[in-house]
């Protein structure tokens, strides 16, 4: 079952941060087409924001058409995003690319740093 | 205690009192042991009254009838301190006011909760009392008119007890802090039961019996002495001691008085119920009237 | 959604006479199912309006409408309970006290760390906290009224109560009006806002309308008119102004930004005290 981390001091609406962390768990293949997400009370329970932000965030969702509420049974993942599951290759060359970068000497931050300049090169004007 | 299915803000009352309703027990008990023990002792020996064992026992009996006359200013007290105030000083009562039961049931359920076990106590108490007056009725202190005796051998002191529940009460919301309300409706009981001590024997009119100027006359019948003196041909009562003893054969007392007879005032034995009766009667009303304050104050301040 | 909860026209309290007014005119509907901050300053207001709303007091002006007895739940600011009772004693009173409607399940699971034999006397501040949460919300009410419910609780307790709470709401659509002074306490949690101070309400609406009603206004001193300013700060050079966006989007020489629920709250305490200050001050 899928865990929402929420981060208050964020400066991102808490809604927000369920519909990414859902999306991300989609990109890792944690949620797979017909996973059931938490029920809002579940959530609540467990992050003790408002029940209302949880709807707002799956009818966010359900809107993208990612997932799809079921009367009386919960809402299901619909669809996957991306294509890179935690098993794909690419993952794979990456940990291949992150192994040699160590090697090298390069500490964490530098990594990050040349992944997201890559990353702002290759991607520019996408959205998250 | 645990054996009654009592139920909602019953429930809840004898839960939070339950250390004052095993004291009650236990002071009934206490109390029948000792008397119990002394009138056995008292009994062994036979045909004296100057035995040990019958002073003790009388001993016992007087503080017996000190304490019953307290008994209702205890239960004023424990009524209008740790029932109601203590409540409403601790804030307590806004829990009990918000749960599902109205703030008149709450009052009514600590109020029957307190009347009940008031009158099974002095009921309880009034009976081991009469047992310890078989064998000392009649002595010295220990008559039927007696402070203490009367209360406990008629109606008045259930009524007072009562009476002492509904002024509880009354006090306990009006003045919110539990010593402080305590000991105000100790002396509401207290003045109350002063005056009516007084007036009791008031409630009926006496009755006289004269006779022929000599000896003292003698109250009949077990009666309850109230008056004597002397009585002028003129009908006019004067006072016993305005003849100093011993008069004359002829009564004379002094030239230019003239003493016709002697006479006693007295309340015969037969007037014990009707007084007992007037004095409940005014005395339940007395509780019926602060009830009524009661819940009209509690309704004032908490719409139902 | 659109079902009113509570309401209140004109209300306003004041303990005697010759004393200052508690509370005064007061009005505002609290739509059902939401779950509303009621923050503000230390004796803005807050305990009289809850214990108005609880029918704990009378108002001295106006009403409050609010459910029946049997459906509302309160829970005063100092937790009064029975100390001589234990806390399983005082779940059964619980049950004693709101027959039919009473749900031992949730009661107990909100006091489960707690030894039900234990004297509630014996117990600490948040763990009184938990007993009297778990009295309420056993009750199952319509409407549930905590004054300042989490002061004596540490972090995590007050996450896990908090959870509990917000569990509940979404359960059975429970609406909450809950008091703090502290926002953090309640922000996320909530979606609704009554802010007051000094015994008036100074702001009342849905979280995010009062936001998206709002901009944070940064730059240079200049003046801002035709828009309504709720409060504003200069600093050397610098303005910083909160405003209302009824006159249309800020334009100018000035950063715009969507102010946070801590922000929007200071600026109106902040003026809502210089309004005081001038005599008959016109309401920001």
């Amino acid at each position: 079952m899928l865990e929402y981390r929420i981060d208050r001091r964020s400066g991102v609406a808490t809604y927000l941060q369920i519909v990414q962390q859902t999306k991300q768990a989609l990109r890792m293949g944690v949620l797979e087409p017909g996973d059931r997400l938490p029920t809002a009370r579940e959530v609540v329970e467990a992050t003790a924001i408002n029940p209302n932000t949880v709807l707002k965030a799956y009818r966010e969702l359900e809107r993208e058409g990612l997932v799809e509420a079921r009367r009386g049974l919960g809402t299901f993942v619909r669809a996957t995003l991306g294509a890179a599951p935690a098993t794909s290759p690419l993952r794979g060359e990456l940990a291949d690319w992150a192994r040699r970068a160590r090697e090298t000497g390069l500490t964490r931050d530098d990594v990050a740093a040349l992944f997201t300049s890559v990353l702002d090169e290759h991607f520019e004007g996408d959205d998250t | 205690m645990s054996g009654l299915a009592l139920k909602g803000p019953y429930w809840v009352t004898v839960r939070q009192h339950r250390r004052a309703l095993w004291t009650a027990g236990a002071v009934v008990l206490l109390s029948l042991v000792c008397v119990g023990g002394l009138s056995l002792w008292d009994s062994r020996v036979v045909g004296t009254d100057q035995d040990d064992g019958h002073m003790l026992l009388r001993w016992g009996m007087d503080l017996f009838s000190l304490g019953v006359i307290y008994l209702p200013l205890l239960v004023g007290a424990f009524v209008a301190g740790p029932m109601v105030a203590r409540e409403l000083e601790s804030g307590t009562y806004k829990l009990a006011l918000t749960q599902s039961v109205t703030p008149g049931r709450w009052l009514a359920s600590k109020l029957v909760t307190a009347g009940a076990v008031t009158v099974a106590t002095t009921l309880a108490l009034m009976a081991v009392y009469a047992l310890g007056l078989t064998r000392v009725a009649g002595d010295y202190q220990f008559t039927w008119d007696e402070r203490g005796t009367y209360e406990a051998t008629g109606t008045v002191l259930v009524a007072y007890g009562l009476l002492a529940v509904a002024v509880g009460a009354l006090v306990g919301q009006l003045v919110r802090r539990t010593v402080v309300a305590m000991a105000a409706t100790g002396v509401v009981i207290g003045v109350v039961l002063l005056v009516l001590s007084v007036l009791r024997w008031d409630f009926l009119a006496v009755r006289t019996i004269t006779g022929p100027v000599g000896p003292s006359l003698l109250v009949p019948d077990a009666g309850m002495y109230v008056d004597s003196g002397l009585i002028r041909t003129t009908g006019q009562r004067l006072p016993g001691w305005y003849c100093p003893e011993p008069l004359d054969e002829n009564g004379v007392c002094r030239p230019d008085v003239d003493i016709a007879a002697q006479y006693v005032d007295y309340h015969p034995a037969s007037h014990f119920w009707p007084t007992q009766f007037i004095e409940t009667g005014i005395v339940l009303a007395l509780a019926a009237l602060a009830l009524l304050a009661a819940f009209r104050v509690l309704s004032r301040r908490h719409p139902s | 959604m659109s079902e009113t909860a509570i309401e209140a026209l004109g209300l306003a309290k004041r303990y005697g006479r010759g004393r200052g007014w508690a509370l005064r005119d007061c009005s505002f509907a609290l739509p059902a199912g939401r779950v509303c901050a009621l923050v503000g300053p230390n004796g803005a207001g807050k305990s009289t309006l809850l214990a108005l709303a609880a029918g704990l007091l009378r108002p001295t002006q106006g009403v409050v409408r609010g459910p029946a007895r049997t459906d509302l739940a309160y829970v005063a600011q100092d937790k009064p309970l029975h100390p001589q009772l234990t806390v399983a004693d005082t779940l059964t009173m619980g049950r004693e006290l709101n027959p039919g409607r009473w749900d031992g399940e949730i009661a107990a699971r909100i006091v489960e760390t707690l030894d039900p034999g234990a004297r509630v006397r014996r117990l600490s501040g948040g763990q009184r906290t938990r007993v009297a949460l778990a009295l309420a919300l056993g009750k199952r009410p319509e409407l549930l009224l905590l004054d300042e419910p989490m002061a004596d609780l540490d972090p995590l307790a007050r996450h896990e109560l908090m959870g509990a709470l917000m569990a509940d709401t979404a359960e059975r659509g429970t609406t909450v009006v809950v008091s703090s002074h502290i926002l953090t306490e309640l922000e996320g949690a909530c979606d609704h806002l009554l802010l007051l101070d000094g015994g008036r309400i100074r702001l009342d609406g849905a979280i995010d309308d009062l936001l998206a009603a709002h901009t944070l206004v940064t730059g240079p001193v200049e003046d801002l008119a035709p828009h309504t300013v709720v409060e504003s700060r200069t600093t050397g050079r610098q303005l910083t102004a909160l405003v209302r966006n009824e006159g249309g989007p800020v334009e100018g020489p000035w950063q715009t930004t969507s102010p946070s629920l801590e922000e929007l709250l200071l600026a109106h305490l902040r003026a809502s005290k210089t309004a005081d200050r001038t005599p008959e001050g016109a309401s920001a």
